[in-house]
């Protein structure tokens, strides 16, 4: 596997996977501690994140849309040196390309396992923030810590579709 | 075309600076703004140094020279970065390498480049090529996106380059080579596909990855 620049086909794919994996899970979720969860609750500080997460939500939603993006084949009509061959050659090659990324990547299964995951964090969040977003009680405060470990397990799940390579970082040469 | 700029130090040119990096980046934007085609804008920042991006419906070159100092100046461009819309080309630029690898990490498609790599003219000339619809990064960061060795690798695998003319096969084989040994001085084109790092195998999911967020 491969990071391309400026050639990259899959801009779009990776622009929404960096807001998923960085901007959602690393920032939103593994780096806030249970500790700092109950806190922000005690002092309303979850009051209006659920608006934003279900932004990321949609925004996760769309990637699993791209994840044919990371082919190969879609450097074809991007790289200047292949701009003058014959838009037959090019579109065998973009055939051929296809077909060997999906030998490599199991685009199906990984869209199905992701979008699981991605299914179990959303609801274990909207559990979650029942919770979040009422005032704090002290009584509930186990509870509390429960649904937010729950949120951070379910996100740790999806985090490692993306720290595996399972969800690549770049296009996919073959 | 629209080129905009970006400095942790803001666009005064008149404001006294100890930063070297932002002298020549300031230089850089003198130097198209009088000598190219192109427009050259300065990205708005209210007084806590958070950007204003432009909202541009056509292709726009976006060079930035980010804050990376401390935990918040991070997160900041961070969010910075991600919120660039995808009519931008953008085009990082410092003089630390973490800094670079930072941003690289932060939006994987941007094209880091050091200060001490960049000309007005290699600028006007990724200008003009974004304009002409096929960005040409080699002029800023060369080695950095090995395009040809790419395109090489793409017919070879597919096996097409035979389809090739003569004349043509060997240039793209020489210009493919000089990206390569850019790469790795002692690499030949019969394994290009291992010194692009395509040798790796395919990494298996992991429920217990080291990667930590940043």
């Amino acid at each position: 596997m491969i990071l391309l620049q400026s050639s990259a086909g899959c801009e779009k794919a990776l622009s929404l996977r960096a807001k998923v994996s960085h901007t959602w899970l690393d920032h939103e979720v593994m780096m806030v501690p249970t500790e700092l969860a109950l806190l922000r609750w005690q002092r309303n500080g979850w009051l209006g994140v659920q608006d934003r997460w279900q932004a990321l939500h949609r925004i996760a939603l769309d990637l699993a849309d791209h994840l044919d993006d990371f082919s190969a084949a879609r450097l074809v009509v991007r790289l200047p040196a292949l701009a003058s061959l014959p838009a037959t050659l090019r579109d065998a090659m973009t055939a051929q390309l296809d077909a060997m990324h999906r030998e490599l990547m199991d685009t199906p299964a990984i869209r199905a396992s992701y979008m699981t995951r991605l299914q179990a964090l959303w609801n274990d969040s909207l559990h979650f923030f029942e919770m979040a977003n009422r005032a704090y009680e002290d009584a509930r405060a186990d509870d509390f810590i429960a649904r937010w470990q729950a949120v951070r397990d379910a996100a740790s799940s999806l985090r490692a579709m993306f720290t595996s390579g399972e969800i690549p970082q770049g296009s996919l040469l073959p | 075309m629209k080129i905009y700029f970006y400095d942790r130090h803001g666009p005064d040119l008149e404001s006294p600076t100890d930063q070297p990096k932002t002298e020549a980046l300031r230089s850089l934007f003198q130097d198209i703004a009088t000598s190219s085609g192109h427009t050259t804008h300065w990205v708005p920042t209210d007084r806590r140094g958070n950007l204003s991006y432009p909202d541009e419906k056509d292709p726009y070159l976006l060079i930035v020279h980010p804050a990376t100092g401390g935990i918040y100046q991070q997160r900041m461009l961070h969010d910075q970065l991600l919120a660039v819309d995808e009519h931008a080309h953008l085009l990082l630029v410092s003089s630390s390498p973490q800094s670079l690898a930072r941003c690289d990490h932060e939006r994987a498609y941007a094209s880091p480049v050091s200060y001490d790599l960049i000309e007005g003219q290699q600028i006007i000339a990724l200008a003009d090529s974004i304009e002409a619809g096929a960005p040409d990064w080699q002029t800023v960061a060369p080695g950095g996106d090995p395009g040809t060795l790419i395109a090489y690798y793409l017919l070879r695998v597919t096996g097409h380059l035979d389809a090739l003319a003569d004349v043509e096969r060997q240039a793209l084989e020489q210009a493919a080579l000089a990206q390569l040994k850019a790469l790795r001085p002692d690499a030949s084109l019969d394994d290009a596909g291992r010194h692009l790092g395509l040798d790796a195998p395919p990494r298996s999911p992991s429920p217990h990855s080291q990667d930590s967020p940043t």
